[in-house]
């Protein structure tokens, strides 16, 4: 089990002397953060937040490369492999740290030098299964309350695959638990008994709490109209037995629509009991004609009951959804000071690029919201939401009435063709619905805020979250043209078929047939809010954008996946960016204190810990196409010299 | 001779570029590693090179006006991947190459003052 002072017990002594300033918890109903990094999200409840102080602002210029850790476990979809895409955030925990890698292999090593200690191959199908590339997001970590001396597996690390098994090894040696599944094994897909289609991809590592593995999956986006529905299942940790499964879909819906699935990370309010699930939108994604039913836990943040998996509450984000605003990332939970009161609160980001901040207790809007107006549909069939959810305090980080205007110099450079993209689409707001002559969205599903989510440091009840500002294009398309212009589509093309309703669609970003974009930047920045008045404090660009090596201007910023990590010594760090860059910046204003350059985007989560007495932040360099095609396979660790 | 010191500057402020572009294309993490830029660079770099040594070869004539356009363009255009490719070695490169080329193009001038005067 994973609580904070069990994790405490582990830690060195020298760890204990990093760690031993005032809690950091305003309200002390957190778990309090550590020097560990025990989840992908850093701890359960996804402040991504370290109590590790020996970096400072003033001396973080110094930080140096302590050690590196190539993986091999790398293809840039050339040969006979896909490609990967490893936005996995290494765990340090039981002095090891521990990664995932997307040929699924666990990989422990010595959190001082890199060495390794024991890796461990699930021998997983490398094929692209159900996403275009060989992902994985890390490896979940679990151990015993009371552990029993001399046993194997007190304490265990479990790795997911694309093929739906859930692997579970001891966290000292490697081996397999004998005890849990099937010889160590899971195979989820064996409850996948619903419009069955393709294997429950096990892509995000699982979230432990108590006893139990709680289980999202990834699916074969945009692909059909009927799929699986998206079940989050609660596993014994120690067994690999279902205790309880959720699911978001009505089942007598389950004919027509599907999905509304949790592929992203999870949060915990360990006090409460409660798992929050971001659930993602129904099938198809870009049209809804085939469940114009209310489905109301789709596309929301929904709390569970970790023991019943029973709902406790669910505010959906987007009704009717028809943009694929997925809930991508897991809430983060924080106590705010809220007019002399004590709020037990949580703040999920959105591809919307709204912070929904809510009462985690009752799941009401904090800083209040409105159901506005939204375009209707002009399509046959369809039936958009008359009205949409918004949350205006804290202010988004995109303006959501317009997008931004188009270039000038990219026209001229293109000879017009940016402003012949757009001739004659639709743009009347963010929730205008997809058309069959074009809509123009913005934020599209590869912009605002993606699956890294924000950070926050309890002490100041600061909030940090970077986004991407991406014009896209979609186009519904008539499935008889659709058979005839798309071919076999895909990622390359930009065609996805949507098999079982009248329409396919077309989604691609606002760029020249050169790659030029067409909108002006910045197309990424970093923003800092205050969460207990909902002010924002500042956004700046966040790195550079980069074509055939060129960068562009710093005031331009980049596309960005991944998250912030907070630390008490009052520095944020970062990779995300299409440079290839990894950054520290300065909380209190968003300048950059340092940076260097590592394989490929670092679009994990930088993880912070400290090891023996020194502090290390750790960056997963893997790459991912959605950025630029460089892929990588480096563990990057900094530390001061010594 | 002066001339010939200047297009001998212009050809090392070449070749320290691509020096630069081919480190910056082969080193590992070094942001532009295996990408077109670092090649254009040095593409540059050759240019700032064959054009020193061919102004160095040919007689005054409407092609060396032509040469010392093309020069410009050379230096600029290296200078200019240098700054986005965020490498100053490659921009030393081409400073270097435009101090050489005005070395040449004051020497040539002086000469060419000298014979009309």
């Amino acid at each position: 089990m994973i609580r904070s002072l069990a994790l405490v017990a582990l830690l060195p002594a020298s760890a204990l002397a990093q760690s031993s300033e005032d809690p950091a918890t305003s309200a002390g109903t957190i778990a309090l953060p550590t020097t560990e990094w025990t989840t992908y999200n850093g701890d359960l409840a996804a402040q991504k937040y370290s109590q590790a102080d020996q970096i400072t602002r003033e001396n973080v210029a110094d930080l140096e490369l302590a050690w590196q850790y190539k993986t091999g476990d790398i293809s840039d979809g050339s040969g006979d492999l896909p490609a990967t895409v490893w936005s996995a955030t290494p765990l340090y925990v039981n002095e090891t740290v521990y990664l995932g890698t997307p040929f699924y292999r666990i990989i422990a090593l010595d959190p001082a030098t890199g060495e390794e200690r024991w890796t461990y191959d699930s021998e997983s199908t490398l094929e692209a299964l159900t996403q275009p590339a060989l992902k994985n997001r890390g490896v979940t970590y679990w151990e015993a309350d009371a552990p029993v001396a001399g046993e194997p597996c007190q304490k265990r690390v479990y790795l997911g695959t694309m093929d739906a098994e859930l692997h579970a090894v001891d966290a000292d040696t490697g081996a397999l638990c004998a005890d849990f599944g099937d010889g160590g094994i899971v195979n989820v897909n064996q409850w996948n008994t619903v419009n069955e289609k393709w294997p429950l991809s096990l892509l995000q590592p699982p979230t432990a709490f108590g006893d139990q593995l709680f289980v999202g999956w990834a699916g074969m986006d945009w692909e059909y109209s009927v799929a699986s529905p998206g079940t989050v299942f609660a596993l014994d940790a120690r067994t690999g037995e279902l205790n309880w499964e959720v699911d978001f879909i009505p089942r007598e819906l389950r004919p027509r629509t599907g999905t509304a699935n949790v592929w992203a990370s999870m949060s915990v309010d360990e006090e409460r009991g409660i798992v929050y699930l971001p659930v993602s939108s129904p099938s198809p994604n870009y049209y809804g004609g085939n469940r114009t039913d209310p489905i109301p836990l789709a596309t929301s943040v929904t709390a569970v009951d970790v023991e019943t998996g029973e709902i406790v509450w669910s505010r959906q984000l987007v009704h009717h959804d028809i943009w694929d605003y997925d809930t991508g990332s897991a809430a983060t939970l924080v106590d705010l000071e809220i007019d002399g009161e004590t709020v037990p609160a949580l703040v999920q980001t959105s591809k919307q690029s709204m912070l929904y901040v809510l009462n985690r207790e009752t799941g009401e809007p904090i800083f209040g919201m409105e159901e506005r107006a939204v375009p209707a549909s002009d399509v046959p069939g369809e039936v958009a939401a008359p009205t949409q959810p918004y949350f205006d305090v804290p202010p988004p980080s995109h303006d959501l009435d317009t997008y931004p205007r188009m270039s000038r110099l990219a026209n001229i450079a293109s000879l017009g063709e940016c402003a012949r993209l757009v001739e004659g689409m639709r743009y009347e707001g963010m929730y205008t619905p997809p058309s069959l002559e074009g809509t123009i969205v913005y934020p599209g599903t590869a912009g605002g805020m993606q699956w890294g989510g924000g950070a926050v440091d309890p002490t100041t009840n600061r909030f940090y979250v970077n986004t991407s500002k991406v014009v896209q294009t979609l186009r519904l398309i008539p499935r008889e043209e659709y058979e005839e212009t798309a071919g076999e589509g895909g990622n390359e093309s930009g065609f996805y078929p949507q098999r079982g309703v009248p329409y396919g669609f077309e989604l691609v970003n606002w760029v020249s047939s050169a790659g030029l974009p067409c909108w002006v930047p910045p197309f990424g920045t970093m923003l800092a809010y205050d969460l207990n008045t909902g002010d924002l404090l500042w956004e700046v660009p966040l790195g550079r954008s980069q074509k055939w090596g060129f960068f562009g201007p710093e005031s331009w910023g980049s596309p960005n996946l991944g998250a912030p990590a907070i630390t008490a010594g009052g520095v944020i760090f970062i990779g995300a960016t299409m440079d290839g860059m990894v950054r520290a910046i300065d909380p209190d204003n968003g300048n950059v204190l340092w940076s260097d350059f590592v394989e490929a985007p670092a679009v994990a989560n930088a993880a912070v810990y400290v090891h023996d007495g020194r502090q290390y932040v750790a960056f997963v360099a893997g790459g991912n196409s959605i950025l630029k095609p460089a892929v990588g396979d480096q563990l990057a660790v900094y530390a001061l010299p010594e | 001779m002066t001339d010939r010191i200047g297009l001998f500057i212009l050809a090392i402020g070449g070749v320290v570029a691509i020096i630069f572009a081919a480190l910056g294309y082969l080193t590992p993490m070094s942001g532009i590693t295996e990408t077109p830029g670092p090649l254009i660079a040095a593409a540059g770099g050759v240019g700032l090179v064959l054009g020193a040594g061919v102004l160095a070869m040919i007689a005054p004539s409407g092609w060396r006006s032509l040469l010392h356009l093309l020069v410009i363009l050379a230096l600029i255009g290296t200078a200019l991947c240098g700054w986005f490719l965020l490498t100053p070695g490659i921009v030393v490169g081409a400073i270097i190459g435009v101090v050489g080329f005005f070395v040449y193009l004051a020497a040539v001038g002086g000469r060419h003052r000298r014979k009309t005067t």
